[in-house]
């Protein structure tokens, strides 16, 4: 009875020690923060994932350049119900798509510092390598506080990960210092990114995808609400636009609709796109890296298992009015006076206050020989009723032109300027600008801001230009006038609700409410509170 | 037996097991002395095997034979105890009698009753906790699939409801109030001691348990620790008993249907609704109107199809259950197989089920016993999902169905167009016939275990468990479902794999020793439990055939990426228990449990488990015994500490991972990325909650009225909740200890033997239960949390709140102030009607026959600060009465079990109540009395009003009190009447007993609701989101007739 004692007990002995070590489990189908970044493999997939939130729904791939750019003089929203609150000039605090965008731009910055946290001990086989991934991270980082600090004004300024709850509670920075980091960080890195020449992957950032962004980052924060430095940053976009002109790199692509067909079939050696946005249509595999350009905002497409649209937007009143209809090949594109209806018919939209945003279509209208209409689509792949794989253009060749020229003029060089807007001119079909119309700073300003109407619109581009030029109230007034102009019927005067909803305070979005319920150091925007 | 042999044994045992068993050999001695006969009788004069008879205070002893005989030699002056499961153990003094015969009265003394509290047994007298037991044949009765949906109403302080009426859809249970807010709230299972994670009540048939006990108060669950705070419920299984085999049979089949119906409009008033329609849309509608529809006097008095009778069906219900057991003093063995196939209420949907299971018990020496027990378990859960889809819904659909086809036909298939991209409805009947869906459990669990006596008292029982559960689903869509027809993945299949492993070892050393007056019992023990599983998925999509099911995924054209997940958690433990007892009088225990848990990481592993409690057994007492007035009167106290640990398993790892949509595309080239997914707080601990209790047991009239008292408060704390972050963070929670939830009660339980002859019995069981739930502390600085139940994606507003100083899951919303009548306008020319200054508008453009609110804030108009409290889905009080009568051969009984003063959220009506524009939607009948201007009522609103104003209210505005519903019910829960047969009539058969019965299941119901059954819950947020219906399975009642086989 002894021994079976002994054995019973030294058997349970070895189950107690050996049970003791059991107890430390670690996660077996995900990834601890600790054991990852090791080398160049894992730092590429995080790096991934920063571009990712690039191209997610809460930002580019629908919200911010789609929702929230709409209720301007190039887009309203064509439904009679609210659910559009940012467009419609009727959102607060507690509006969710704020909550939503807010945080995953700041996912993306989060990726971006614990990858950069962590890259300085990851092991890359070649050292130029990690610098060029550590430049592409802090490019990304600062494109994410761009559209937070153009959006919300001063943000805090998270530049360490979040690693636990008790980095919850942080403080503003003012939005001068966020344009201090934004820049201080895109011209530390720009040396460090290879030219698109050298690239050897479209869609990743190069080196004049840096210099653009400076360019249009400088330009913004001349502008209202900030005017910060304005000479000094004038000087600034034309220094960089100029560095991009000069490299040789881009140029302006023959035919306008080109570099949008171009978007829309995925073509990725187009020398006029500086920066963009990828999306592809891998829905059936269950891949969600789809975006909603051309189907909330292109060509209304009803029929079932077609490339199917809703088309939420119409085009502004006046953008259609801003065209020289005969002459500028931008309209026919950027403008589309037909839908497709269930039945699959192309329906001619009679009233001109009804016609759609062309610029990202999903299908393309056919003249019949015998005078009807029919219709092809145009995204290749296997597609989605509501996504789409047009990918989306963040800086344009054109877009340095006209950022040079307005630089230009701002900095009293209006006669230097011309040339820059008529290279976008021309490009289009059109002639040289009317001597007349320029005759002065002033007029060169109010003509080039029609000219990035006509150029950019639905590019996401048209809501921040009327902000810094401070004419967003009044653009949107203008827009009223024009359709009152065209005799909307009354029933349909809802179409610029946007129009009598606009105010001062919506030069700035008001802090998402969670933002300032949870975190104790947070102060609302004053016309918010 | 010698010492020598016994070691010999005992290195057998480990190097031989088999051999031993084969080769052990009986030494049974007998004590010297004078010869004694007899036979040992039941209650009703039939010889009683298998009784146990021994010399009081020796090891002397036998079992009677198969007819009840039994022989043994005694010493002088003896006394002799037979007991026997399910009688009063009777002492007899032999003196100079030698042949005796001996009838066995059936215990109903609950006094002598055993209880199981957790790695031991316990007289009833001797417990100073709070523990209710339920007798398994009482269980047995209920004509249920599984054995928890015939709880209800049957234990004070356990609140059994259903969420809704899914075959094999389990019960919840919650015990004393919920401790958890974001947690699971349901007890832990032990059966036979081996705690169970995951467990499904599928896994074990009704008529194998043995013993059913709950371990309401900390005192008593303490002992389990870490898994304890949420009660803990303890099942035995039936092992073999000495004595003859026995063979019983039981079989039993019933019929199940939906007693009632939503009342939904006739064809008439439906075609009138239709017109209405038409006209406040225009132009073409009206023409189409006159068209197809022509005039709604054609719908008079057409019968037309109620959708509801299209999908619900009588049902029927099958149960076959055989078991063989037996014995002799050295081997028993249990063998059973249960099978039960159940048919759903609602077309396409069923439940089967199989259990087979086999206990071994043999006692290798008669210091050593070992046993082994196996269950195997298939079940089968067949049917679409009903409830919990927040877009589309059979009875949705069942319900919005148009109950008349036009006279002209419109082209329409039941007024659906298919080919419109934003219709989300599909004929309900082809959605039920085309879905396959179905899970399949398979399940096996065994335990073996050996039990040493190494000395006078001292006992060493080592068990070790495996289960090995594997779960299969498979989900189907064809051609013809919504799916299929035009969903974006067309005809697709799903076969999903769960898996999971847990391996347990529980060691425990007892010492039992009584030293005059000072009895003792002292336990430790060591618990081992680690847990694996993991899951796939394949998914193929756009299948060409939709004949193959999931039998052939390969078809489909476009495959989902597979995705798997895999996961281990492991459990150490350290326990010990005393109870001490002084001349049965005062009565004390204390247990103490450390549990260690991956889960949590470094010290925080570790949590520590205390617990005292103390009786008094009062009726000892010469000044109660001198009052005459009770038979029993015990006082017990008790407090401790227990905890939970239900969150997710790597919840203190901060977590790195591929979604689906974290990849990006380089020149149209597809690459995964990998983020942070989420944030953990390393400091996780336990949830503690300590609870108080203290009880009063009395007995009267010779313990035929017996009533048990128990109050307790419990204090749950460091709540395991998740903590809100900041959106700057990125992160939308962390999962932390914070927060303070409160439940304090009054139980009471009265077991009265009304009537106690020989020929007529009647028993009356009653319990009530009061418990008061409350938040004490939530989030830092936070003094509310909201949550949105998101039962329809359209309804995207704040429907409960959890408030300190409140209940948990309060309904929250809008005060409901009826419709707007003329009365609250001006009429200006060119304008039509305007808002009265004074009155506010409901949040959007208003017109006569509008949803009006309260405006709380007075700002005259109405949004989420004009939110309020609008319901408690708490119960006052609930409880059960059975009565259970015997006369003669016939037994009958039928247990009532009511809730009282529950609200329910009867979200049906915010969608079925709330006439719109659109066409061939069907609404409630009660739409039928709509507001029109010449029948200006205050309920149903207006569809349109001028200026194409429609009637309901704004997005946002939906959820008022109007919905809110008293949720009280008193329902006849179950009835069961049987006979059974004499024993005389029996003589010339084969059987020993044999019974036939009818029972019935949820036959009626007194409530005010108007949903189909107030014993609804499908909210999605658990204890966050209670009392919720909306589109929910209706629970279905039963009636069933069997017969019970012993032979």
């Amino acid at each position: 009875m002894q021994r079976s004692f002994l054995i019973i007990f030294a058997v349970l002995s070895v189950l107690f020690t050996s049970c003791e070590s059991e107890l430390d489990q670690t996660p077996l189908s995900t990834i601890s923060p600790d054991n990852f970044y090791r080398n160049e493999a894992d730092c590429r997939l995080a790096l991934n994932a920063v571009y990712s939130d690039v191209g997610n729904r809460y930002t580019y791939g629908e919200q911010l350049p789609i929702q929230f750019m709409v209720g301007t003089d190039e887009a309203v929203f064509s439904r009679s119900y609210n659910s559009w609150t940012v467009g419609l000039y009727i959102h607060n605090a507690s509006t969710v798509d704020l909550e939503n965008t807010w945080r995953t731009l700041y996912r993306g910055i989060n990726s971006a510092n614990l990858l950069l946290e962590n890259l300085p001990d990851a092991e890359f086989t070649e050292e130029s390598r990690k610098l060029r991934y550590e430049a592409e991270t802090r490019f990304l980082r600062a494109f994410f506080y761009f559209d937070l600090v153009r959006w919300w004004g001063g943000v805090p300024l998270r530049t360490a990960s979040v690693g636990d709850a008790t980095a919850n509670d942080i403080a503003r920075s003012s939005a001068e210092d966020v344009y201090n980091f934004i820049i201080t960080e895109l011209e530390a890195v720009a040396p460090n990114l290879p030219l698109p020449s050298e690239e050897i992957e479209y869609g990743r950032v190069s080196r004049t995808a840096a210099w653009g962004l400076l360019a249009r980052v400088y330009m913004t924060k001349a502008g209202v609400p900030l005017k910060h430095m304005p000479a000094e940053s004038y000087a600034k976009v034309n220094e960089y636009c100029d560095l991009i002109i000069n490299s040789g790199e881009h140029n302006l692509i023959e035919n306008y609709e080109d570099v949008f067909m171009n978007e829309i079939k995925g073509i990725n050696n187009d020398t006029e796109v500086i920066f963009e946005v990828q999306f592809e249509n891998q829905r059936s595999a269950g891949i969600r890296e789809d975006g909603k350009h051309g189907n909330l905002n292109g060509i209304m497409c009803q029929q079932k298992d077609s490339p199917y649209a809703y088309a939420f937007t119409y085009a502004g009143l006046s953008l259609i009015n801003s065209y020289d209809q005969d002459n500028d090949e931008r309209y026919d594109w950027n403008v589309a006076n037909f839908k497709v209806d269930k039945k699959g018919d192309v329906k001619i939209q009679k009233n001109r206050y009804e016609w759609f945003p062309g610029k990202f279509r999903r299908i393309q209208k056919v003249d019949n020989a015998d005078g009807s209409y029919s219709w092809i689509g145009l995204e290749p792949g296997d597609l989605d009723k509501n996504y789409t794989g047009i990918n989306f253009p963040i800086i344009r060749y054109s877009d340095i032109l006209l950022m040079k020229a307005e630089a230009l003029n701002e900095l009293d060089k209006t006669s230097e300027a011309v040339p820059f807007m008529n290279q976008v001119r021309n490009r289009a079909g059109l002639a040289n600008v009317d001597a007349d119309l320029v005759a002065t700073a002033a007029d060169f300003h109010e003509e080039l801001m029609t000219e990035r109407l006509r150029e950019f619109c639905f590019e996401g581009i048209r809501k921040h230009d009327l902000i810094r030029w401070g004419v967003l109230v009044e653009k949107l007034a203008e827009l009223k006038t024009e359709m009152e102009a065209a005799s909307v019927a009354s029933s349909r005067e809802w179409l610029y609700r946007s129009s009598i909803n606009v105010a001062e305070k919506h030069y700035l979005m008001p802090i998402p409410l969670k933002e300032m319920n949870e975190n104790k150091l947070m102060e609302q925007n004053p016309l918010w509170k | 037996m010698n010492f020598i042999n016994s070691r010999n044994r005992m290195r057998n045992v480990v190097q031989c097991l088999l051999v031993l068993v084969l080769t052990f050999t009986s030494s049974l001695s007998y004590a010297q002395g004078k010869k004694i006969s007899g036979i040992v009788l039941d209650d009703t004069g039939l010889e009683l095997p298998g009784v146990s008879v021994l010399e009081k205070g020796t090891t002397n002893g036998t079992v009677t034979s198969i007819d009840g005989k039994f022989q043994m030699s005694v010493g002088k002056n003896a006394t002799i105890v037979v007991s026997f499961i399910g009688f009063a153990t009777q002492e007899i003094t032999v003196g100079n009698q030698t042949d005796f015969k001996i009838e066995m009265a059936s215990d109903v003394q609950q006094l002598d009753q055993v209880v199981v509290v957790g790695y031991g047994t316990k007289s009833v007298k001797d417990v100073t906790g709070s523990i209710v037991s339920v007798r398994p044949d009482e269980l047995a009765k209920a004509p249920v699939a599984n054995f928890d949906q015939a709880l209800s109403g049957r234990m004070a302080g356990v609140q059994v409801t259903s969420t809704d009426g899914q075959p094999g859809s389990g019960m919840q249970i919650v015990i004393r109030g919920a401790n958890s807010v974001t947690g699971d709230n349901s007890p832990l299972y032990v059966v036979d001691g081996i705690p169970m994670e995951s467990f499904d009540p599928g896994m074990i048939s009704t008529r194998d348990i043995e013993s059913y006990d709950v371990l309401k108060d900390a005192s008593a669950s303490a002992i389990y620790g870490s898994r304890g705070a949420n009660g803990v419920i303890i099942i035995t299984t039936k092992g073999g008993k000495s004595g003859p085999s026995k063979v019983s049979v039981n079989s039993s089949v019933g019929v199940q249907w939906i007693q009632n119906r939503l009342d939904v409009m006739n064809p008439y008033d439906f075609v009138v609704l239709q017109q209405e329609v038409a006209n406040a849309k225009g132009g073409e509608s009206i023409d189409k109107f006159k068209e197809h529809w022509v005039d709604p006097e054609l719908y008079r008095n057409k019968k037309g199809t109620n959708w509801q009778d299209e999908i619900f069906r009588e049902a029927i219900m099958k149960n076959l259950n055989v078991s063989m057991s037996g014995g002799n003093s050295k081997t028993k063995h249990y063998v059973s197989f249960d099978f039960l196939n159940q048919q759903g209420t609602m077309i396409e949907t069923g439940y089967e089920k199989y259990n087979g299971r086999l206990k071994l018990d043999h006692n290798l020496t008669d210091k050593i016993k070992v046993g082994v027990n196996m269950n195997y378990s298939v079940m089968k859960q067949t049917g679409d999902k009903v409830a919990g889809n927040n877009r589309v819904s059979i009875l949705a659909d069942a319900i919005t169905f148009r109950p008349v086809e036009p006279v002209n036909d419109d082209g329409l298939q039941n007024g659906i167009d298919l080919e419109d991209p934003n219709n989300m409805r599909f004929n309900p009947v082809k959605t039920l016939k085309n879905t396959d869906r179905q899970t399949d459990w398979n399940v096996f669990r065994a335990n073996a275990y050996a039990d040493f006596t190494l000395a006078k008292g001292l006992n060493l029982k080592l068990t070790g468990g495996y289960v090995s559960d594997n779960r299969r689903q498979e989900l189907f869509y064809g051609q013809e479902t919504l799916e299929g027809y035009k969903g974006a993945n067309g005809i697709n299949a799903t076969l999903t794999d769960r898996r999971y492993y847990t391996l347990s070892t529980s060691n425990v050393l007892t010492y039992k020793t009584k030293i005059q007056d000072h009895k003792f019992t002292g336990m430790l023990g060591y618990e081992f439990s680690s847990r694996d599983s993991d899951w796939f998925r394949a998914k193929n999509t756009h299948m060409p055939l939709d004949n193959l099911g999931v039998d052939n995924i390969g078809l489909g054209e476009e495959p989902i990426v597979p995705e798997s997940y895999a996961e281990k958690s492991t459990l150490l433990s350290y326990f010990s228990r005393v109870d001490y007892s002084f001349r049965e009088k005062y009565l004390l225990t204390a247990s103490f449990r450390m549990d260690g848990s991956s889960k949590f990481l470094g010290k925080n592993k570790w949590g520590y488990f205390p617990s005292f409690s103390f009786g008094w057994r009062m009726i000892e007492e010469s000044f109660v015994k001198d009052l005459n007035l009770f038979s029993n009167l015990k006082f017990r106290a008790g407090w401790g500490a227990t905890g939970n640990n239900r969150i997710p398993t790597y919840s203190a790892h901060s977590q790195m991972n591929a979604d689906t949509d974290n990849g990006y595309n380089f020149a149209g080239q597809y690459s995964k990325g990998i983020y942070m997914t989420n944030l953990a707080d390393k400091n996780l601990k336990w949830e503690t909650t300590y609870q108080y209790n203290a009880g009063l047991d009395m007995g009267f009239f010779d313990n035929r009225l017996n009533v048990n008292v128990d109050v307790y408060k419990k204090n749950t704390v460091d709540l395991l909740l998740m903590r809100s972050m900041a959106p700057s963070t990125s992160f939308k929670s962390v999962v932390a200890n914070i927060g303070e939830i409160e439940n304090k009660g009054l139980e009471v339980a009265i077991t009265s033997r009304n009537i106690d002859t020989e020929d007529f019995k009647w028993t009356t069981n009653f319990n009530i239960s009061f418990n008061r739930n409350k938040t004490v502390k939530l989030n830092d600085g936070e003094s509310f949390m909201l949550t949105n139940p998101e039962w329809n994606y359209k309804y995207t507003e704040y429907q409960y709140i959890t408030e300190v100083g409140s209940p948990v899951g309060q309904i929250y919303g809008l005060l409901s102030d009826g419709l707007y009548q003329v009365d609250d306008f001006n009429y200006v020319n060119g304008e039509g009607y305007v808002l009265k200054d004074n009155i506010t508008d409901n949040g959007g453009a208003v017109v006569p026959g509008s949803v009006k609110y309260k405006d709380l804030n007075n700002d005259n108009t109405i949004d989420e600060r004009d939110r309020t409290v609008i319901g408690n889905p708490e119960p006052k009080h609930f409880g059960g009465i059975n009565n259970s009568f015997k006369y003669k051969n016939w037994d009958f009984s039928f247990l009532f079990q009511w809730s009282y003063g529950n609200d329910i959220l009867n979200a049906n009506r915010i969608v079925f109540e709330s006439p719109s524009i659109k066409e061939n939607h069907n609404f409630y009948a009660s739409v039928a009395d709509r507001y029109t201007p010449t029948n200006p009522t205050n309920d149903i609103h207006i569809i349109r009003g001028e200026k194409a104003v429609l009637g309901y209210a704004p997005e946002g505005n939906k959820v008022s009190d109007r919905v809110v519903e008293d949720g009280s019910y008193l329902k006849l829960k179950t009835v069961s009447l049987g006979y059974n047969f004499s024993k005389k009539l029996l003589k010339k058969t084969c059987f020993s007993k044999a019974r036939v019965y009818a029972s019935a299941q949820n036959l009626w119901t007194l409530t005010n609701y108007s949903g189909y059954d107030p014993e609804v819950s499908v909210g999605k947020y658990g204890a966050l989101t209670p009392g919720l219906d909306y589109s929910a399975y209706p629970v279905s009642s039963t009636v069933t007739f069997g017969v019970d086989l012993t032979f």
